[in-house]
């Protein structure tokens, strides 16, 4: 449900801070083509940072629900993306306990770079990003 | 022990052995998700993986080789001529999800999401960093002429290297295990361990 929403032009959230653990207590999400409103509950120190799992989100920091940095008193553009990254990784995909991940999902990308010249192509990269 | 009646069976029962833990460099991921050209990678990628999965050993990745992966997958479709979001994306997730799908697997933050506005302690982020830079500041390095690239080379721990050899230590692996023949330094603070050849070294 999060990844869909998520995939929306313009999306406008926002957030009430639970300030007795400051965990983020509920996050309220509003798309401007439904009037369906959706509540997640989640704690920060439950969530996983940092996956690109979806379309980078739009988000809307002049109107009156982008998020507050409670201890600066205005709006943190950074912190709020943040948020929602941690929002988004929240649907992150689990295992099956009977699926065999190892041999379904192996070599998902050979089809893609199947050409002499991509031999190891994904390594070099990966070495060039190391500066090797 | 077990009494039973008048007889007493007594039991020793062995705890089971301490499973190793392994810090899982970027590359033992990529070559699980595709190497066309170099199959016996893929192969001990996935056989290595697999002993992860069937509970043999502990398994760790860090969020900081999934950005790696990512962009790595990002930059490899844009060579093969894609240029639209919307084609690139759904690779990424397929793969990035391919990784999440593995039994056993833990994934970690090692980045900087710890709110530190918001929380007292400061961000992980930063402890680590300054770590790895400690520790590239007193890596020895050697400076090594590449005849393909026809060009001289820093041959040691690089920035990256560098914060996942930290990453390791700071969650408590046993190994660093990796394909790359680099790691190169005099003093490493973990074991580094070789998937291809399945050995440490």
């Amino acid at each position: 449900m999060v990844l869909e929403s998520a995939k929306h032009t313009r999306n406008l959230f926002e957030i009430s801070q639970d300030k007795s653990d400051n965990n983020l207590e509920c996050i309220h999400t509003y798309l401007d083509d439904s009037p369906e409103e959706t509540n997640f509950e989640c704690r920060t120190d439950e969530i996983d940072f940092a996956i690109t799992w979806t379309s980078p989100v739009t988000l809307d920091t002049s109107s009156e629900s982008s998020f507050i940095n409670q201890e600066q008193g205005s709006v943190d553009e950074d912190l709020s993306r943040r948020r929602i990254w941690k929002l988004i990784v929240k649907d992150k995909p689990v295992p099956d306990p009977e699926d065999d991940a190892i041999e379904k999902y192996s070599g998902i990308l050979n089809q893609l770079f199947d050409d002499e010249d991509d031999s190891d192509i994904l390594i070099d990269i990966l070495q060039e990003l190391r500066g090797k | 022990m077990i009494e039973s009646g008048n007889n007493i069976l007594s039991l020793h029962i062995p705890s089971p052995p301490k499973l190793q833990v392994f810090y899982i460099d970027s590359n033992v991921l990529l070559n699980y998700l595709g190497n066309y050209g170099k199959r016996n990678e893929m192969e001990a990628a996935k056989r290595f993986l697999k002993s992860i999965q069937d509970g043999k050993r502990k398994g760790i990745v860090s969020t900081w080789a999934l950005m790696e992966i990512i962009t790595v997958i990002r930059k490899a479709l844009a060579l093969k001529g894609k240029t639209d979001f919307s084609d690139i994306e759904p690779i990424v997730d397929q793969s990035i999800s391919a990784i999440y799908k593995i039994r056993n697997l833990k994934i970690v933050s090692g980045t900087p999401l710890e709110m530190s506005k918001i929380n007292s302690k400061p961000p992980l982020l930063w402890e680590i960093f300054e770590k790895a830079l400690d520790h590239m500041s007193n890596s020895m390095y050697d400076v090594e002429w590449n005849d393909k690239k026809k060009l001289n080379e820093i041959v040691g721990i690089g920035s990256n290297d560098a914060v996942h050899i930290l990453l390791a230590v700071h969650f408590g692996c046993d190994y660093l295990a990796t394909f790359d023949k680099g790691f190169w330094v005099d003093t490493r603070p973990i074991t580094i361990f070789d998937v291809y050849n399945n050995t440490e070294r």
